[in-house]
């Protein structure tokens, strides 16, 4: 259970993430109003392949999400803003792997 | 539209980055810091302004040390260019980013890479499922978000792991246990090297502040010699395997992994500086002399990008590369590069004990069972690594071609020193012998569009 | 790691890129014990750059024999990767579905036609290829920007996935009992008696059958064997993108989606010397240009890039050689070693397995430049 170790305020707004509403602080971390919103799957890298945050700072690309329709933007490195639409990037179905 | 020019290039506003900044502006020579975040203050000083008007005090003393850095660095006139990504420096000291949506290239004089350290991986089965994370991530999720769980598990070894464990019990949230991997061994190592780690007693102090709260605070499980996590859509638990052969399970939704800290190569390795294996650190780091100079004579490495010594030992060396650099632009600083060499000694004096004492395990540098991911990004698995090694990949490079592990956006962040070792074990080389990916332009990743919104003139 | 007991082979291969390990495979597959020397990992390693076309269009409008061997290879492709996989290689991706050559201008359109036809004319019928108009096109490539104009369309062009192919080339060559040294680059080669030596940092060894198959190194090496290979590297720049939903179902000069959803990128064509770094402006232009192609990838993410040096002859066709002064030594060289890869395995390897090349290939020697 994600948990706040600081009283919460500040402004609240309004964000969606795979079409529920949630709410997060105006200036918040996009990757920690996620998870602090009990969301801890962010994408599939394949089927049965989930994942979600690891590094927070950027380097290990886990934390990809769909932001306003624009693919591929690293949760973690970004601020949420009133209205933001977010969306689960799911792997390509073109995604294939050649056995060997 | 010409492009822009500075006499310095700071790549990186961490410790070493801005305390560097301090000294060429004072200095007079113009400057640049480009950094990747929204703040200064790099991983080690995240958010900490913003911190410092609610002042936490779990995050601890050391945090707020950086507060007179940061607010100098604000203060001190360099043009600072947050949140822009540097993808390339090319062979003609042409630093190429992307800011806004628009890629840029600044020409420098000097380039002073202070880009810092990762964390090195630590491939245990289930590693990649929602909900585990790295310690680093934990702590920076507190530093940037006040944001915590409650039932974590911590898992491995390293001053990092037992202070963020520790900032956590500060903080109110119940820890579930800290499960460390440093065997009996590795003391009996580090022990020869303990006098020089006296050399810093207030770092010591602080370790054992740090593992005497631990202890009192949470279950700890020492030498513990295998790890998995298990889980489904997240992870649900944690198996260790103690030295008795015995295995406990921990249920937790919050499973932190560490072994240890390395620096950032990707930039470094693309530009086609030297590095070279640094055997006590097991890593490999740039070749630098001491004031931080590179294989290339403009262009100077600063922090633990360099070779990993923590904050203060950052900062000194920011204030060192930047000195020989005033100096080369006619202003000698004799003195003051005597001084900031013997304070950088100093800082390190501690690491010979700690990278024994925390020397990452053989088994913990592997990966132990066939499903375990290696690269996560293309979701290659021990056994395709495996696959390709049989096939007769003999080298990081013919193994990338032949089964995609590096190829991914993180460009071997995590999967290449695990590689690396896979490669020297399978092979018998060592891992110097052995080498790395050839790292290559973007180190991070940049949309056609702002590839292509790259203007001219170009330099013949 | 291979343990080498053995210090006699049938055959010697110096250079583990796709020429080496195709010709190499395919003395095997004839039962020829099998040597491939290996230089370095970091080696400059042409292959490990190559963009995985396996084209037909073009090749050898102004050379016919050329034109033969291309659409030759192109035939046995199939064959080729049917074998491989066979033989328990992972899965190349090939398509031979046809390509595309994508236009800009008019004046890329009638160029493009003149060579084609050209080609068309001495091929007696065997080559096609189609001038599609911009509406055409867009049947095959809805996304095309309005730059478009149209593209030529031939239905022998295909792709297929190059580091699986060396994969698989290697996997075939060590199923049929070949042995690959890595970092045991080539630095002596002799006749003694029947026999030739070939020296290395690993040892000596001897065989019957000596093939340089080294890319730009085969100019240092073909003199030790009494040949010359002139040759210089063409730098090309590539960039690739993230994985994608399928963006085009045809390959195109330029651009082409791989199996796995990455879009290659290219390409350039510059004389820098053995050089091989990424250049911002070179590959600014390349994205440019693909975004005249297909706007819609404006924020697709570029994950990696590189720079790779083509092998290339005077006039850019393969050099083929025996030797007369060192029977049983050839050297090979090419910049299309993914397209020629079938022809390799099987007609070269053939020839270099009866110790002749043949009329065949008698054009490619590298007497035609001694005119």
């Amino acid at each position: 259970m994600f948990k706040s170790t600081m009283p919460e305020n500040g402004r609240i707004v309004h964000l969606q993430f795979d079409g529920e509403a949630i709410t997060a602080f105006d200036g918040d971390n996009l990757a920690a109003a996620l998870l602090r919103a009990g969301k801890v799957q962010f994408r599939t890298a394949a089927k049965n392949d989930p994942r979600g945050p690891y590094c927070m700072m950027g380097v290990c690309f886990e934390c990809l999400v769909e932001i306003d329709g624009r693919p591929n933007q690293q949760a973690c490195q970004m601020t949420v803003h009133d209205g933001m639409i977010i969306q689960r990037q799911n792997a390509p179905d073109s995604a294939s792997k050649a056995s060997g | 539209m010409a492009n822009q020019h500075f006499q310095i290039v700071i790549i990186g506003a961490g410790p070493a980055g801005m305390a560097a900044a301090l000294t060429t502006t004072k200095a007079g020579l113009e400057t640049i810091v480009i950094d990747d975040q929204k703040d200064s203050g790099g991983q080690v000083y995240r958010n900490l302004q913003a911190n410092q008007e609610t002042s936490p005090a779990y995050l601890g003393q050391s945090y707020y040390d950086g507060a007179k850095l940061a607010q100098s660095f604000a203060d001190c006139g360099a043009v600072y260019r947050p949140d822009c990504t540097v993808w390339q420096i090319t062979d003609m000291h042409e630093v190429a980013l992307v800011s806004r949506g628009k890629a840029e290239l600044i020409t420098a004089d000097y380039i002073i890479i202070a880009t810092g350290a990762i964390e090195r991986p630590m491939p245990v089965k289930g590693w990649t499922l929602p909900g585990v994370m790295s310690v680093g991530g934990a702590q920076t999720m507190l530093k940037q978000a006040a944001l915590g769980a409650d039932n974590a598990v911590f898992v491995g070894s390293g001053p990092l792991l037992y202070l963020t464990a520790w900032q956590y019990i500060k903080a109110g949230l119940a820890v579930r246990a800290v499960i460390d991997i440093t065997s009996a061994q590795q003391w009996r190592s580090a022990i020869p090297f303990a006098p020089l780690a006296l050399l810093q007693p207030d770092m010591l102090a602080m370790g054992r502040k740090w593992l005497g709260d631990i202890r009192r605070n949470t279950e700890v499980i020492n030498h513990v010699s295998a790890v998995e996590i298990i889980g489904q859509s997240q992870a649900q638990a944690v198996s260790c395997t103690l030295s008795s052969g015995d295995k406990i399970d921990i249920d937790s939704n919050h499973i932190f992994l560490h072994q240890g800290v390395v620096p950032n190569v990707n930039l470094t390795m693309a530009t086609a500086l030297a590095h070279q294996w640094d055997y006590q650190a097991h890593c490999w780091r740039p070749v630098i002399d001491v004031t931080g100079k590179s294989s290339d004579e403009q262009i100077y490495i600063a922090g633990d990008g360099g070779g990993i010594g923590g904050a203060k030992a950052a900062a000194i060396a920011g204030r060192l590369a930047a000195s020989a650099i005033v100096a080369r632009c006619g202003m000698p600083r004799f003195l003051a590069q005597l001084y900031y060499k013997l304070r950088h000694l100093h800082y390190l004096s501690i690491r010979p004990f700690l990278d024994r004492l925390y020397f990452p395990p053989a088994h913990f540098r592997l990966a132990q069972t066939d499903e375990t991911i290696i690269c996560r990004c293309e979701a290659v698995s021990k056994a395709d690594v495996n696959s390709a090694l049989a096939s007769g990949a003999s080298g990081p490079n013919q193994l990338k071609a032949f089964c995609r592990a590096g190829m991914g956006r993180c460009q071997g962040r995590s999967c290449g020193l695990i590689v690396q070792e896979m490669i020297a074990s399978h092979t018998g080389q060592s891992m110097a012998e052995t080498g790395y990916y050839r790292l290559r332009p973007p180190v991070k990743p940049i949309t056609l569009a702002e590839l292509a919104s790259l203007e001219g003139p170009w330099p013949d | 790691m291979t343990e080498i007991t053995k210090s006699n082979f049938d055959a010697i291969i110096a250079g583990g890129g796709l020429i080496g390990l195709a010709i190499g495979y395919g003395l095997s597959r004839r039962g020829f014990s099998v040597l491939l020397l290996d230089a370095e990992d970091t080696a400059l390693r042409a292959a490990r750059g190559n963009f995985g076309l396996v084209w037909v269009q073009g090749k050898g409008a102004y050379f016919p024999p050329y034109a033969d061997w291309t659409m030759r290879s192109s035939e046995l492709w199939p064959k080729l990767a049917g074998e491989l996989q066979e033989n328990g290689g992972p899965a190349l991706g090939l398509h031979q579905e046809g390509g595309l050559s994508i236009c800009l201008s008019e004046a890329e359109m009638q160029q493009r036609y003149d060579k084609l036809d050209h080609l068309r004319a001495h091929q007696n019928g065997r080559f096609k290829f189609e001038m599609l108009d911009r509406t055409a096109l867009k049947e095959v490539m809805p996304g095309i920007g309005p730059k478009v104009v149209g593209a030529a369309y031939c239905p022998h062009d295909g792709h297929v996935n190059p580091l699986y192919l060396m994969r698989a080339l290697q996997n075939g060559l060590n199923r049929n009992g070949g042995v690959c040294l890595a970092n045991a680059a080539v630095r002596s080669i002799d006749k003694i008696g029947n026999s030739i030596r070939v020296g290395t940092a690993k040892g000596d060894f001897e065989c019957q059958r000596i093939v340089l198959a080294a890319g730009l190194a085969n100019a240092e090496l073909a003199p030790m064997v009494g040949l010359q290979q002139s040759l210089k590297p063409q730098k090309g720049q590539i960039i690739v993108t993230e994985k994608l939903d399928q963006q085009m179902a045809l390959p195109s000069l330029l651009l082409r989606q791989t199996d796995e959803g990455g879009l290659m990128i290219g390409d350039s064509h510059e004389d820098t010397g053995f050089e091989t770094s990424v250049r911002p402006n070179i590959v600014s232009g390349i994205a440019d240009r693909a975004l005249a192609t297909l706007p819609a990838l404006a924020d697709v993410g570029v994950v990696r890039s590189w720079a790779a040096l083509r092998v290339m002859s005077k006039d850019g066709y393969p050099i083929y050689d025996q030797s007369e002064a060192m029977p049983g030594a050839f050297a090979i060289s090419c910049h299309s070693g993914v397209t020629l890869s079938a022809a390799h395995a099987f007609d070269l390897a053939g020839y270099i397995a009866e110790a002749s090349l043949g009329q065949e290939l008698d054009g490619f020697s590298q007497r035609r430049f001694n005119v």
